[in-house]
């Protein structure tokens, strides 16, 4: 990783307060002549639901993924490389206001994010980034449910316009239908 | 479970005993790719407690290293690592195997590691890298020789590699096996 400056300017109010159950772990990383290390994960460091399973995403330039929500998974993600803006938007009942807020994670300081269930989220890369994604389920295209990224309802206030999606982020439906279906599931989890 | 990952193709090196590359499957478009790093129901042998994320600048060899108790468990993410590796477990069916391989992040695969087979990283280019334990780090559990300890078998391609204080002062083969031995009888009076 080359450390670098952030490229991208986003407006942000670092004073939100983050959704219930939402952390942002700061890491650790130490650097000699060789390069670097950090460790970014230990299992003592959570009490939230530990990952069953680790990922490893490469997004381009422009890319943004999401917006999803699941109503069992537990993310836990981490920037390694490039940057991303993390937006973030708490549908939960009990949600407190503001229940939205922006994040900027860059590769040239790891922090580790954790998502609880009822937190809808998307990623959007302006550079590119490699993303390592734990999850404390296996993927189940039932429990990744999305909208529509620039869904009005969502309140983020995303620095781009036409970011590239992939497919299924393209045909998603509205905020309102994932809410329900979301308010739906999370009834039965 | 949607798949378990296999050994890649381009794998050619006689691997010491245990030692498991796995192939990892990925999905995507050009805009995105997600490459399955692991998955707590694959058969992976010990699962682990800790990631760690490694980066290296060119010329930068790590270890030589052996572990008495816990298993490494790494991913190359961008450039490329020479994996060199040693079997010093005088039970193994591979006792004394030395192998080296090459690995690529644009090929992810999985590399797991037993207890006992010594390892070394050389980095010829910018490269980071991913790697789980089995165990939280223990500075007892971190044992290794002179990474061009001609008893080692491996042949390196660099003279003066870039090394931490702790590698570049390391004993002799001879004594890591010393070392090795008297670690794994106190290892085996605790278990």
């Amino acid at each position: 990783m080359t450390p670098h400056e952030p490229a991208s300017e986003v407006t942000m109010n670092r004073s939100t307060p983050l959704p219930a159950g939402v952390s942002l772990v700061s890491l650790t990383t130490h650097a000699d002549s060789r390069g670097d290390l950090t460790e970014i994960f230990r299992n003592e460091w959570h009490h939230s639901p530990l990952p069953a399973q680790w990922l490893i995403t490469r997004s381009g330039a422009n890319t943004l993924r999401g917006v999803h929500v699941h109503a069992l998974n537990w993310d836990y993600l981490c920037v390694i490389e490039g940057e991303t803006i993390v937006g973030l938007h708490d549908m939960r009942p009990e949600a407190a206001d503001p229940r939205s807020t922006l994040i900027q994670l860059s590769g040239a300081r790891i922090q580790m994010l954790v998502i609880p269930p009822g937190v809808a989220h998307g990623f959007y890369s302006p550079v590119g980034a490699t993303h390592v994604i734990g999850a404390s389920k296996y993927f189940d295209s039932a429990d990744h449910r999305g909208c529509r990224w620039d869904s009005p309802e969502l309140g983020l206030d995303w620095p781009c316009t036409a970011p590239m999606l992939s497919e299924k982020d393209r045909a998603v439906g509205s905020y309102a239908e994932l809410r329900a279906a979301y308010l739906r599931s999370s009834a039965h989890a | 479970m949607s798949y378990i990952p296999s050994a890649p193709e381009s794998l050619t090196a006689r691997l010491p005993d245990g030692v498991v590359v796995r192939e990892l499957h990925d999905r995507g478009d050009h805009a995105s790719r997600t490459t399955e790093l692991y998955r707590a129901d694959w058969p992976i042998e010990v699962p682990p407690v800790q990631w760690n994320l490694v980066s290296s600048r060119p010329s930068t060899l790590r270890g030589v290293h052996v572990h008495v108790d816990h298993w490494d468990y790494l991913s190359v993410v961008s450039g490329e690592m020479l994996l060199g590796l040693h079997d010093m477990r005088p039970r193994s069916p591979t006792y004394k195997l030395a192998a080296q391989q090459l690995f690529q992040g644009k090929l992810p695969v999985s590399i797991a590691i037993p207890p006992g087979v010594a390892h070394g990283f050389y980095f010829g280019v910018t490269t980071t890298y991913l790697y789980a334990v089995s165990h939280y780090w223990n500075p007892a559990d971190e044992l290794g020789c002179r990474w061009n300890d001609p008893d080692l078998g491996l042949s390196w391609p660099v003279a003066d590699p870039l090394l931490s204080p702790r590698d570049a002062g390391a004993s002799s083969y001879g004594e890591l096996v010393r070392a090795f031995a008297a670690a794994t009888d106190r290892s085996a009076l605790h278990s």
